[in-house]
């Protein structure tokens, strides 16, 4: 009985993980400001610049980082993470993040692929620390190096967008930062090679999500006594992570995919955990 | 008996995040110099005045460009003013005003670039009061 409710269970994991692309989709729509109502006093839980024409949230590394040059500390944004971080972990980035789901797009170019070494994850510590905090806090939001001006995601969500909007009307044109557009194009290339660069080795909201993937209301889990060790996990897993002992490993998004191994399942922090690693 | 640290660690987080968004949206705010465009009425010593030649000293930057009305032609009849030997005349003035501003309004603010710490600590807004920014500054 207990195997056949395990077996449902599954099967129901593996419907869900189905409609992955289509609640991408469906999130877009939501932070793609449809309403108009640019509700910029409240932060999002996702990667999306709230100078974009269409934003409805503000980013949150956004108001993190000018906080920081500001050097105050953002309750409200930094609250914001920490509940979807509780509730969700990392399945914020695979299932609803508009930058996530463009690089997934990109994936899907049939092009030669490599995967990231999983020492990359590490550098997103840095840039949350460094660009997002750091930076900002001595040398203020005027530096190079403060993240806005860095950021892929204002570049492709808002410097472009609005470089061609002041075009088309007429007005002065006001050029996107080149490092930024350099380092978006690099991204968009990588993408086509390597499944979300920006994501694996580069954002610093995944990482803050990905450091509450231990502790919130959804995790994944891996049943020991269930994995014959066919290590097939490895090649289902985009960032080809073996899931015993790495099954909330830090650049997972939760997309699912190893969800088609018998041994991995998702489960509720309140969920048992006896036989689960 | 194992201790449930995993549950306990999520309450631990979603009571943490609750309460830092609570605090943020209802109770965090911080003081903001904003500088606002007032008009003023001032009293300009008529001694200075020759007809046709503007109000003030010529040269005086304290006064800034003449938005008052044009150059009398001396055809009027005095005001009280007048008669004392000044004469009113409207300016335009930046005066810096503290208010404070709840945590959700700076998030906004920010997201314009409208708010900069100055020198001194203090937090500034960059812009006139009702014109702000369209776009931030990155």
């Amino acid at each position: 009985m207990v195997s056949m409710t395990g077996e449902k269970a599954k099967t129901a994991i593996r419907k869900i993980a189905r409609w992955r692309f289509s609640v991408q989709l469906l999130s877009l729509a939501i932070w793609l400001d449809p309403l108009l109502v640019r509700c910029h006093t409240v932060c999002s839980p996702v990667f999306h610049c709230y100078s974009c024409p269409l934003a409805t949230f503000a980013c949150p590394i956004g108001v993190i980082a000018n906080f920081s040059a500001i050097h105050m500390i953002p309750f409200l944004a930094l609250g914001t993470l920490i509940v979807a971080g509780a509730l969700a972990g990392s399945f914020i980035c695979g299932w609803t993040c508009p930058f996530g789901l463009l690089q997934d797009l990109l994936d899907r170019v049939p092009t030669p692929k490599f995967v990231l070494p999983n020492w990359t994850g590490y550098f997103r510590f840095l840039v949350l620390l460094g660009l997002v905090i750091i930076v900002p806090y001595w040398w203020g939001d005027g530096h190079a190096l403060f993240f806005c001006r860095v950021c892929p995601a204002g570049a492709l969500e808002a410097a472009v967008p609005n470089t061609i909007h002041s075009a088309m009307s007429g007005s002065g044109v006001v050029w996107p930062t080149a490092t930024k557009t350099v380092i978006l194009l690099v991204f968009v290339v990588l993408a086509l090679f390597t499944w979300r660069p920006w994501c694996s080795a580069l954002c610093p909201l995944g990482v803050v999500f990905s450091l509450c993937n231990g502790a919130s209301l959804l995790v994944m889990r891996f049943h020991r006594s269930q994995c014959v060790e066919c290590v097939d996990c490895r090649s289902l897993c985009h960032t080809g992570e073996e899931a015993r002992g790495r099954i909330n490993q830090i650049r997972c998004i939760r997309c699912l995919e190893c969800t088609r191994c018998r041994a991995v399942t998702v489960g509720t922090a309140f969920g048992r955990t006896k036989d689960v690693g | 008996m194992n201790f449930p640290i995993r549950p306990v660690l999520f309450l631990l987080l979603l009571s943490a995040g609750i309460a830092a968004m609570v605090y943020g949206a209802r109770y965090h705010a911080a003081v903001v110099g904003e500088e606002r465009e007032v008009e003023r009425e001032i009293l300009i010593p008529l001694a200075g005045f020759a007809p046709g030649a503007g109000f003030g000293v010529p040269g005086d930057p304290t006064l800034g460009p003449p938005e008052g009305p044009a150059t009398p032609d001396g055809s009027a009849g005095m005001s009280p003013d007048e008669a004392q030997g000044f004469m009113k005349k409207k300016v335009t003035q930046r005066v810096l005003v503290d208010k404070i501003v709840a945590e959700p309004r700076l998030n906004r603010e920010v997201s314009i670039g409208g708010v900069a710490l100055s020198g001194d600590g203090t937090l500034l807004q960059t812009y006139i009061s009702g014109r702000p920014p369209s776009l931030c500054p990155t």
